[in-house]
């Protein structure tokens, strides 16, 4: 998939996907013809822009879909982790309070697999205004990326490896599956692409 | 007079360059008239949601093109300004030019340097 392609695709997360490949049309556009740079940066800003423009027209039911999702989330994550228990993988509860890598390995297997499917029942839902159901769920998580290192820092308990942690595991772990259920999600619902351009 | 129906100073820019476009009012061509007219950097997050914002009041109407090659196969989203945008545009100008009137801001000079 180009650019453009996973542009549209992060996009369809905070509006509908025609106008997400509209968007992106305009964007490839400026770029191709007009010489315009920061492509991913324009892409980054209107979909901050938009997400925020659709939540401030429907708090309260942007807040709920947060809810619901952080519920389906916390069910999920249990659901991976009773199943890893049973299944003998990784124990629910250990004696060790060291975070061996086998563990660690583990962990995020187990974060993964509860934000793809957290994402995919999530992603079947849009707001009016062209909300994925999961984006609400995402921007948490995000915003708690940039949070949390700056509590620390404010706590004085800063290192750069949980900054790293942080910055990098958030996204990865937590934001980036839950996107990935919610798009797949998506696709089935839409049925299969034919040549993976929009009309 | 309802919130629905004012306009924000951004909005009424982006309403001119739909007018001052005509036929050729998309995204790309409204950023660009913008700032090549008002002399103003638009991010295009602003300008989309602005554009979705005068569409939910019901002062512009979009439809799609034909996918172009230079777009990777994706439309363009024209608008064109119905009545009731153009009305709140006329609105517009005619509280600037009300509260205009008496002030010696010598405005005509400013625009020529």
């Amino acid at each position: 998939m180009d650019r453009a392609g996973v542009a549209e695709r992060l996009l369809a997360f905070v509006t509908p996907r025609e106008r997400a490949a509209v968007i992106v049309g305009d964007l490839t556009e400026d770029a191709r013809v007009h010489g315009r740079r920061g492509f991913w940066f324009d892409v980054a800003g209107i979909a901050f822009e938009v997400f925020f423009c659709a939540f401030g027209t429907a708090r309260l039911r942007t807040l709920v879909q947060l809810a619901l999702g952080l519920a389906i989330w916390c069910a999920a994550y249990v659901a991976v982790r009773v199943v890893a228990d049973l299944a003998g993988w990784q124990p629910l509860v250990s004696a060790d309070s060291s975070l061996t890598v086998r563990a660690g390995v583990m962990l995020g297997a187990a974060l993964v697999a509860a934000g793809l499917v957290t994402g995919f029942v999530l992603g079947r839902q849009r707001s009016a205004a062209g909300l994925s159901g999961a984006a609400p769920l995402v921007v948490f998580f995000a915003t708690l990326a940039l949070v949390l290192p700056l509590l620390a820092l404010l706590a004085g308990t800063a290192t750069w490896q949980a900054a790293c942690c942080y910055l990098a595991g958030i996204p990865a772990l937590y934001c980036a599956p839950v996107v990935a259920g919610s798009a797949l999600a998506e696709t089935r619902a839409r049925g299969p692409a034919v040549g993976g351009m929009s009309p | 007079m309802s919130a629905k129906t004012n306009l924000g100073e951004f909005e009424q820019l982006v309403l001119l360059a739909i007018l001052r476009l005509g036929a050729e009012a998309y995204g790309v061509r409204i950023r660009h008239e913008i700032e090549q007219c008002a002399d103003r950097n638009t991010t295009p997050g602003a300008l989309y949601t602005t554009l979705d914002r005068l569409e939910r009041k019901g002062f512009v109407r979009s439809s799609l093109s034909d996918p172009t090659p230079e777009r990777g196969g994706r439309s363009k989203r024209y608008y064109t300004v119905n009545a009731a945008g153009l009305a709140a545009v006329r609105r517009a100008q005619r509280s600037f030019q009300r509260l205009l009137q008496g002030l010696d801001l010598d405005i005509a000079r400013g625009a020529h340097g």
